[in-house]
This record gives structure tokens, C-alpha cells and sequence, in this order.
């Protein structure tokens, strides 16, 4: 990627220490990452705080921020192939939890306690809608989790060796990853 | 008239290599049209973003697709599957899907080309006796086994198929310690399990290179050349000749007829979207039934007014899949040594077991004698965020924490799955058919198939049966969590059906060399002849049968 392009990527994004080195190997797109789904800086803190919370870290099992989830996710919704549509449903689905936590705590959900955290997120599970963003959320963390590193999550391969998985061979190399093919 | 080519193949999956590699051996000027690109091994990763997350093998669905009915109480729900989790597209590329086939090869055996006259008809199933035997086709089966590449170990069983050559070219594949455990389990029960054939090179040989042992093959590309695809085995070859060439993303929207019904011409776009004519002396069909279907029912002409080769109005009628039920057993790590574990975590070797003992089902408990089918015991796919994906539903709603991260660790580390496949015959009936959507075109401004998923009950029956009784071996095996079910749900990477080959012009599209009988210039050599398509994985019998029809129209020509 053309340095640049990197400085585009990560240009006004409030996360950029949880971008990983990884980042640079990500593909050639052009983006403001503000504008992609219309997150703030500060809703992309909310969305590592959900992550976080669906899989948390831990000494001998690594979590959400461990594998990059955020950046995988943000740069997931980047790709240009990736429709508006479901970029706004991610959003849309942030949006409804952080409305549920102000009506039921008074407080943004970055401010709950962790148990406060996870009763507003099992009801917003209770919501089709929002039931079906907890699990497109959830996939997205298990995708940062279980792809091959070279897509930027996964690193070293933590999450493989975690869960003892043999991968295949070969694996994937630059200039042929799926969005080269 | 001068033609550009002799013969013109649409389609280059297991239905059209075998023309395309005879013809052009054959000193015949073929073409070969593919809607996808042109792939090659140093293509073909371990990638699970690839393979499966993204659609990279396939058409955006948004800009061609497909629409499906499936059964919803006393009518029919309508989906398309730009909206849906349904994708029919199986593989667009040159070598089709099957370059990503596991390689389960099995041959019919000589019951399925007369269950009509061995077991009579069945209500709600339109049954139907082949136009040829088996001995017609068994010295194909065998051409497949030397010139596709099949290793494997012939085993006397009481279903064996009669065969010409006494054993298979290349030996079985290396096989898992769990295959031993069937083998014993099988033996005290008295049930013969056999060394699955796959089409799959166990050493270097015709000019490919042996398997790696990797671990995931089917539903990925081959990286070593070991999977007898269509482009491995047969294209890369024919375009050796000198007298074959392939035009990749070249995607066939209609072929033309004159007015006495005759084949003039294809129309297609390349890779650029420009519209293009080729025209040749044969044309040759083989695009997967649903869009060969589709192909001859968009190709209206001044004889053709219900589509190409239709005058029986049969083409895409008796559409089919493989039928059949499912089932696991998991085998946890604490029963065994720690050596033993260590053994059971390969992901390399093959399973490679199957039974044939219940192809046909005598046994009063289940009642009439009965067409049955066959076992396939396999691994789970290895692809892990597939299978970690499916641990997020848990029986309460979702799972996610700490509790998700301990099931993952138990699920992954702790134990390993068998996979049961069963197979039965589809019955072809009419509610299983394609025809094209009223409204839905696709980017070419072309109506797209409409595919109905009808099935018939005995299907569930008999794949219960069989899950039941490979769930039976899996407990002998002293696994636990068994689970066998049957299911009407199509597995569509297994289609057959559509334009049924038979002697009467009025009950079938093609005569016996599957030649339509309508349209003298015009062969289909996918699955799509099929009146019926055997209780197996049936792709031998695709590749069989085209090098049959190669052989007829060598001779015409």
C-alpha cells in the first residue's frame, strides 16, 4: 500500500492506536473512515467497547482486541465492495444499543458497568433487529479471530494456536488474497 | 458454409472437458465457452476468505442469480437469493465446480438404469428405465478411472458394480486412524465398509502431482493438480493439442437457430461486455442442469417457441439433487492415549469409508424391498470460522464471553467429529423443475431460473434409513453425540435432471447419445440427462457418460 493511501486510512481515526501494523497490508482502498458509515470517533470507541465485551481477553485466551477486531471490522466496512446498505445496519445497530443503554441507565454504554453492559445487550438481543446485529457482530469477530493473518486480524496466528487448529497449505500470500483473485 | 470451429462446448465443468479433451485428441477444432475466469493451481489457497466468505468463484448475486421456491405449507415460498442465503452458483470458473469437488466417486450400479422395471413405479415419482445399460456405459466408467486419475481398492461386496478393469490405476489414499475404526466396528457388526474411490491422484501421475495431505479439498481449489478437475485432468490437456481453446469469462446468453430449427450460432459476452457470435458444426450444452435449462429455455427460435430442443416441454422439468440424510458422532480426546490424540488431530489423511450394503433395502422393518443408497463416512470440514461460526447459536439465544471462548476451546481442542453422509436417489417429480423467472433478468437483461425444490417423501424415508444405520456403526465406534436426520432441503452443489434423456421424443429431450432430439446439431452432456441420477455422488457418471457421447460425435463428425 502507498503511504499515502495508509495516512488515508487511519487519517482522523480516534482508534489508530488499536490499528495494528497489520493494517498496512490491508488493500489498496482509499477512505475516510469517518465517513464510511457515518461513525464518529467517538461511536467507533462504542463499538470496541461491544466488542471487547463480546469477547473479552484474557491471559491465556485471547479477545476482541488481541486479534484487531475494530480495525478488522472498520476495515471490513471499508471495502469497496461492501454495500451501504449493510455498513448503515452496523451502524444502525450500534445506534440502537446505545439508545437502550441511555433509556435504561441514563448513561452512554461506554460508562456501564460491565454487568449493566451485558443485561442491555441481552436486551437488545430480545429485538430481531438487534439480534441479528449481535450475531453479524459476533461473526465479524470470529472472521478477526480465524482468517488467515494476512488479513490483518488473527496475528501470528494467536488465534489458531489458541484453539489448536491445523490450517492448510499453501496459505494465501500478497497478490493473492481474495480481493487480487 | 465455412464455421469457425468444430465443435463449440458451453460450459467447461465435468460435462464439457470430456468433449472438449476427445475431440481435440481427435484432431477436431473445439471452443470452449466459460462464463469465469481462468484459474490456475499457483490460484488456489487455503483461504477460507476466499473460498467461502466471499464471492470470488461465483457472480455477485446482485447482477445474476437465481430464484427458488421451496415448500411452505400448501403453497410455495418464493425467494430470490440476492435476498436469501441460497446461492446456486457453484463454481464459475474454467474446470466448473468440479474444481471443487471433494471427490466422492462412486458409479451407478446396473439397477439405476432400470429401478422402473425393477421396482415398479412409485406414486408422485416419474420413474423412467434408461435408453442404455450399464455395460454401455461401464468401458467410460473405466476410461474415467485411467484418463481423470481414481485411486481406490476394489473390495468384493454384495453390491459391487461388474467391472472391466480388476482394479483401480492408483491405490487408496492415505487414510485416518478414525478409517480403522470403522473397519472394526463395520466387522463385528457384518457390515462391509469399503475404501472410498476419490478422484484424487495418491501418487504423481499424468503429468500432475500427487495429494498433500493438507486437510481441505472439497469446497477449495487444488493447489497440486491431485483433484481430478475438469481443468486439471482433461482441459489443461486439450489445450495442449494445439486444436482446442477455451474463452474465459465468456458468458453465453442465447443460441441461435435458424428457421429449420437448426443451430446457427451462439451469442455471448466477453470479458469486455461486448456482445460476440461463434458458430461450429456440433454444439455441445453442459452448463449444470438448472442453467443449461435455462440456456435452451431462453434460446427461443422460429422453431423453437418454448425454447431451444422443447417440443416435449420437458427441458427443466424432473429437476434433481442428491437426496439423502446426515449425521455426526463426535469422538472426545479423554477416551484416548495421549499418543492416540495426537494421531486423531491430523487433519490430513482422509476418512475415505463408505458402505454399500443398503443400496438395496430388504428388510421388513422398513417395508417393501426398496431402492436404498449409500454411506459416506468423511470429516468435517476443516474451514474453522465456518465451524466456529455455528457455535454462536446456542439453545438459550446467543452465545457470546467467556462462555462462547470456554465452547470454542472444548469444541475445537477437546474432540473431533465424523461426518455421515447418506445418499438416495432425488425422485424426479413434478414439483422439482426450473423455468424461468417472469420478472427477474439478469445483468445481460436475461430471466433468470426459477427453480422449484419439490421432494418426494420416500427421499426422507430412505435417508433416514441409511443416517440411521451409519449412526449405528458411529456408536460401535464408542462416539457420542450421534445425530442422524433425514432432509428434503436439495444440496445444490449435486444437481442433476433437467433435460431427461429417453427413445420417445414426447416423454424426453435427448435421444440416447444425447443428442436433443429436436435440434440435430445440439448435445448435453452435463448431468442434466439423467432420468434419474443413483444414490451417490454422481459426477463419475457425468464424466462417464460425456466421454460416451465424445465418442459418437467423433464418429459423426
Amino acid at each position: 500500500m502507498k503511504r499515502r493511501e495508509f495516512l488515508l486510512l487511519t487519517a482522523g481515526f480516534a482508534l489508530s492506536n488499536t490499528l495494528p501494523l497489520q493494517a498496512k497490508k490491508l488493500p489498496n482502498v482509499v477512505i475516510e473512515p469517518n465517513k464510511i458509515i457515518g461513525l464518529s470517533s467517538d461511536q467507533w470507541q462504542l463499538m470496541d467497547a461491544v466488542l471487547n465485551h463480546l469477547f473479552p481477553s484474557e491471559a491465556n485466551a485471547p479477545g476482541a482486541k488481541d486479534v484487531y477486531a475494530t480495525a478488522w471490522l472498520h476495515n471490513a466496512l471499508a471495502m469497496p465492495k461492501t454495500e451501504q446498505s449493510h455498513r448503515d445496519f452496523m451502524r444502525d445497530g450500534l445506534m440502537l444499543l446505545e439508545k437502550l443503554a441511555n433509556k435504561t441507565h441514563q448513561k452512554s454504554f461506554i460508562q456501564l458497568s460491565e454487568a449493566q453492559r451485558e443485561s442491555t445487550l441481552r436486551t437488545l438481543e430480545q429485538d430481531r433487529e438487534g439480534r441479528a446485529w449481535l450475531r453479524e457482530t459476533l461473526r465479524y469477530i470470529l472472521e478477526a479471530l480465524l482468517t488467515d493473518p494476512i488479513y490483518g486480524g488473527n496475528s501470528e496466528s494467536i488465534g489458531w494456536k489458541w484453539l489448536k487448529h491445523q490450517p492448510g497449505f499453501p496459505l494465501p500470500v500478497v497478490g493473492k488474497r481474495y480481493y487480487e483473485l | 458454409m465455412s464455421k469457425d470451429f468444430d465443435v463449440c462446448v458451453i460450459g467447461s465443468g465435468a460435462g464439457g472437458g470430456p468433449i472438449a479433451y476427445e475431440l481435440s485428441k481427435a484432431g477436431h477444432s473445439v471452443v470452449v465457452l466459460e462464463k469465469g475466469k481462468w484459474f490456475k493451481e499457483d490460484d488456489f489457497y487455503k483461504d477460507e476468505m476466499a473460498c467461502c466468505i466471499h464471492e470470488v468463484f461465483t457472480p455477485n448475486l446482485k447482477e445474476e442469480q437465481h430464484v427458488v421456491e421451496t415448500e411452505k405449507g400448501e403453497g410455495w415460498r418464493v425467494q430470490k437469493t440476492s435476498e436469501s442465503s441460497w446461492n446456486l452458483w457453484n463454481g464459475n470458473l474454467v474446470g466448473g465446480s468440479s474444481n471443487f469437488m471433494s471427490g466422492f466417486f462412486h458409479r451407478l450400479k446396473p439397477i439405476d438404469f432400470k429401478l422402473k422395471s425393477t421396482f415398479g413405479a412409485i406414486e408422485g415419482a416419474n420413474m423412467a428405465d434408461w435408453p442404455i445399460s450399464y455395460d454401455d456405459l461401464e468401458p467410460y466408467y473405466d476410461k474415467v478411472e485411467k484418463v481423470v486419475g481414481i485411486s481406490g481398492k476394489v473390495v468384493k461386496h454384495k453390491f459391487q458394480e461388474p467391472r472391466s478393469s480388476k482394479d483401480y490405476p492408483y491405490p487408496p489414499l492415505t487414510s485416518h486412524p478414525l478409517s480403522k475404526m470403522i473397519d472394526t466396528a463395520c466387522d463385528e457388526m457384518g457390515i462391509t465398509s469399503i475404501p472410498m474411490p476419490r478422484a484424487i491422484l495418491s501418487k504423481p501421475a499424468l503429468d500432475r502431482s500427487s495429494c498433500s495431505y493438507n486437510g481441505y479439498c472439497g469446497g477449495l481449489g487444488c493447489a497440486t493438480g491431485a483433484k481430478g478437475s475438469s481443468r486439471a485432468a482433461l482441459l489443461d490437456k486439450a489445450v495442449k493439442t494445439g486444436k482446442c481453446e477455451i474463452y474465459p469469462q465468456s458468458h453465453v446468453s442465447r443460441i441461435l437457430s435458424d428457421e429449420k430449427g437448426k443451430i446457427t450460432a451462439v451469442e455471448y459476452y466477453n470479458k469486455e461486455g461486448k456482445k460476440k457470435h461463434v458458430d461450429a458444426k456440433i454444439y455441445v450444452v453442459a452448463c449444470q442442469s438448472i442453467e443449461t435449462a435455462r440456456l435452451l429455455l431462453n434460446s427461443t427460435g422460429k422453431k423453437h417457441k418454448k425454447g431451444l430442443a422443447n417440443s416435449s416441454g420437458l427441458v427443466g422439468q424432473n429437476l434433481m439433487f442428491a437426496g439423502g440424510g446426515a449425521g455426526s458422532g463426535r469422538f472426545n480426546y479423554a477416551k484416548f492415549s495421549e499418543k492416540q490424540v495426537e494421531a486423531l488431530r491430523q487433519n490430513g489423511p482422509f476418512i475415505n469409508r463408505t458402505i454399500h450394503d443398503y443400496y438395496v433395502i430388504d428388510d421388513p422393518d422398513f417395508g417393501d424391498k426398496a431402492k436404498g443408497g449409500v454411506i459416506d463416512f468423511v470429516h468435517l470440514h476443516p474451514n474453522p470460522l465456518a465451524r466456529a461460526s455455528g457455535r454462536i447459536s446456542g439453545r438459550d439465544g446467543l452465545v457470546w464471553g467467556k462462555p462462547l471462548k470456554r465452547d470454542l476451546e472444548s469444541y475445537f481442542r477437546d474432540g473431533r467429529y465424523i461426518k455421515i453422509e447418506a445418499f438416495c436417489d432425488w425422485l424426479p417429480n413434478q414439483d422439482s423443475f426450473v423455468k424461468l423467472d417472469p420478472k427477474v433478468k439478469d445483468k445481460y437483461g436475461m430471466p433468470v431460473a426459477r427453480a422449484r425444490f419439490g421432494f418426494h417423501g420416500r427421499n426422507l424415508q430412505v435417508g433416514y434409513y441409511l443416517a440411521a444405520k451409519a449412526g449405528e456403526v458411529l456408536k460401535k465406534m464408542g462416539a457420542s453425540n450421534v445425530i442422524s436426520f433425514a432432509s428434503g432441503s436439495p444440496p445444490v452443489n449435486l444437481v442433476a435432471g433437467t433435460c431427461r434423456f429417453g427413445d420417445d421424443p414426447k416423454t424426453s429431450v435427448l435421444n440416447k447419445d444425447c443428442q436433443a432430439h429436436d435440434v440435430d446439431n445440439l448435445y448435453v452432456t452435463d448431468g442434466s440427462f439423467m432420468p434419474n441420477a443413483g444414490s451417490a455422488p454422481f459426477t463419475w457418471t457425468i464424466y462417464a457418460n460425456s466421454f460416451r457421447v465424445a465418442d459418437k460425435i467423433i464418429k459423426r463428425l
